[in-house]
């Protein structure tokens, strides 16, 4: 039953597709409001510890790294159960959505932060100079320089929020892995392992893979503008 | 822990020799044809080597350990001391009988409901003896021996939730181990009293995964979470064999007043494998000999 090339055991995926679906709309609900609070939180926190004032930094760093050096799968349950023993249990698809925003959002405001300094510090006070106010300084010269910097370790990042919503099984969730595990597992549907997981890699795979393409794309072409206006004026 | 086992199994080989050799004197006295299969298990090790064990018997013989799949958690079943790391439960003897009777020592991997199936067909573990229901559907993919267990599936509640039967579950969110029956049987009662419509069950493609018609599912990896997850109140019911509920019913829980789908638990082998006739023969065997009703009055089953 469980073998590969048994047509059954693909037949059957097939039949329970609507299985797969659903657990992929729940992966996908997870990532996209877990990746809303994340990029709001990381550019919160990244821009706190870029601020250069002492307590806002120091707010960012204890943020930044606490969740860093806890797993997620740890921050996960305890959330979970913090929420629920104390009577206001969100359910799961909510707390999952949290967690991985917290955890996510962590580790974006790092690319964030590293983005900015990657940037001389020339720059900042040149536009400073210019009467720049900090939001414009930020807005108009140093993020549209550091988003090429940013993008690849946050793409990076994306699709590992994409990814981590599997650890919402450790509390009985209903993302794709946690589907996926209890197809291979249930009365009627048990057996058909090969294909489920298969089904479940690709259908990782599809929503994973254009994201990457996507961000590698978008950063290329930032990179020939920069080199178009850097030759322009050298012109 | 590879010592432990051997003396716990030298122990447990004694008091089977005690119960074998009664058991085959009292059956010999009663009619001589069924004494044959039961100098099978009198018949200790020595005796073994010489019998002619099918080839995947013969296999397990001469790597000298059967390698079971037991539950850790289930108290009576399957549980493992965590201080001690024994263990001990209903299964655990039975398996320890196999391997007595083949001459081997035994191994006991932990598999969940989830993991059982997925091992014996990896050939990682020879036989399972794992609170392991024997439906159709299974059969179809691994042999069972003879039930050497009848259980039934109940709901457990916390008493403040003021559920007591069927009717009060619609609704409600039910915790249930993932791969087990018991959210297929819960539906199928709920729709024998009238509670949900019929129509969309079938009991052929249920999939408690996507289904919400009075009641919904929360599929979970092992029985303690899904206590902790009806005491965190994450879910309003607890469904599962009676047997395992057994150990969840601490003060202020109960069980519903009903109680369905009658289960029988077998030991599974891989399908068609010789091992799949040498359990059977024992099971037989124990379920005439009073070996398995000592063993469910000792553990109070």
């Amino acid at each position: 039953m469980g073998g590969l090339f048994s047509p059954q055991a693909w037949a059957m995926v097939w039949a329970y597709r609507a299985t797969f679906l659903h657990g992929l709309g729940n992966t996908v609900q997870l990532a996209a409001v877990g990746l809303v609070l994340a990029l709001a939180l990381g550019m919160c926190f990244g821009l706190l510890s870029t601020s250069g004032k002492k307590p806002l930094t120091a707010l960012a760093r204890v943020y930044v790294e606490f969740v860093q050096n806890t797993p997620l799968l740890l921050q996960m349950c305890f959330l979970y159960y913090l929420l629920a023993f104390s009577g206001n249990s969100l359910g799961i698809l909510p707390t999952g959505m949290i967690a991985l925003g917290v955890y996510h959002g962590a580790y974006l405001s790092e690319v964030i932060r590293a983005g900015i300094q990657a940037i001389p510090r020339g720059q900042s006070e040149a536009a400073q100079a210019q009467g720049f106010g900090y939001l414009g300084r930020m807005y108009y010269v140093i993020l549209p320089q550091s988003v090429k910097i940013i993008l690849p370790p946050m793409v990076n990042q994306v699709v590992n929020l994409i990814k981590n919503t599997s650890c919402l099984y450790i509390v009985g969730g209903a993302d794709l892995i946690s589907v996926t595990y209890n197809f291979v597992t249930g009365v009627n549907t048990g057996g058909a392992y090969a294909p489920a997981y298969i089904v479940s890699g690709l259908l990782f795979f599809v929503v994973c893979f254009p994201l990457s393409t996507l961000a590698s794309v978008w950063e290329t072409a930032l990179k020939k503008r920069d080199a178009r206006t850097t030759a322009a004026r050298v012109k | 822990m590879k010592k432990k086992c051997k003396a716990l199994l030298a122990g447990l080989v004694s008091l089977a020799m005690l119960t074998a050799c009664g058991a085959s004197g009292s059956s010999t006295a009663a009619s001589p044809a069924a004494s044959s299969p039961a100098s099978g298990p009198s018949g200790s090790s020595a005796a073994a080597s010489d019998a002619a064990w099918p080839e995947d018997v013969q296999e397990i013989v001469d790597r000298g350990v059967l390698r079971v799949g037991v539950k850790n958690a289930v108290p009576g079943f399957g549980y493992q001391d965590p201080l001690t790391s024994e263990y001990s439960g209903m299964e655990i003897d039975l398996a320890n009988l196999i391997a007595e009777h083949l001459g081997v020592d035994v191994e006991f991997t932990t598999v969940t409901a989830a993991t059982r199936g997925e091992l014996l067909d990896s050939g990682d573990i020879d036989c399972v003896l794992a609170t392991f229901t024997i439906t159709d559907e299974r059969k179809e993919t691994w042999d069972f021996t003879t039930p050497y267990y009848t259980d039934a599936v109940t709901v457990l509640v916390e008493d403040s939730s003021g559920i007591t039967g069927l009717a009060d579950l619609i609704g409600r969110t039910v915790g249930v181990s993932s791969g087990s029956t018991s959210a297929r049987e819960l539906v199928r009662a709920m729709v024998e009293q009238g509670l949900v419509s019929g129509d969309n069950f079938d009991p052929d493609t249920f999939d408690a995964t996507t289904w919400t018609e009075g009641v919904s599912f929360h599929q979970y990896d092992d029985y303690p979470t899904i206590s902790t997850a009806l005491s965190a109140g994450e879910v309003d019911a607890f469904c599962v064999d009676r047997s395992i509920l057994a150990i969840y019913k601490t003060e202020g829980r109960s069980y519903i007043q009903d109680a369905f789908a009658p289960q029988e638990y077998g030991i599974a082998t891989t399908k068609g494998s010789g091992l799949s006739e040498v359990c059977e023969e024992l099971v037989t065997t124990w379920l005439s000999d009073g070996t398995i009703d000592g063993l469910i009055a000792e553990y109070g089953l």
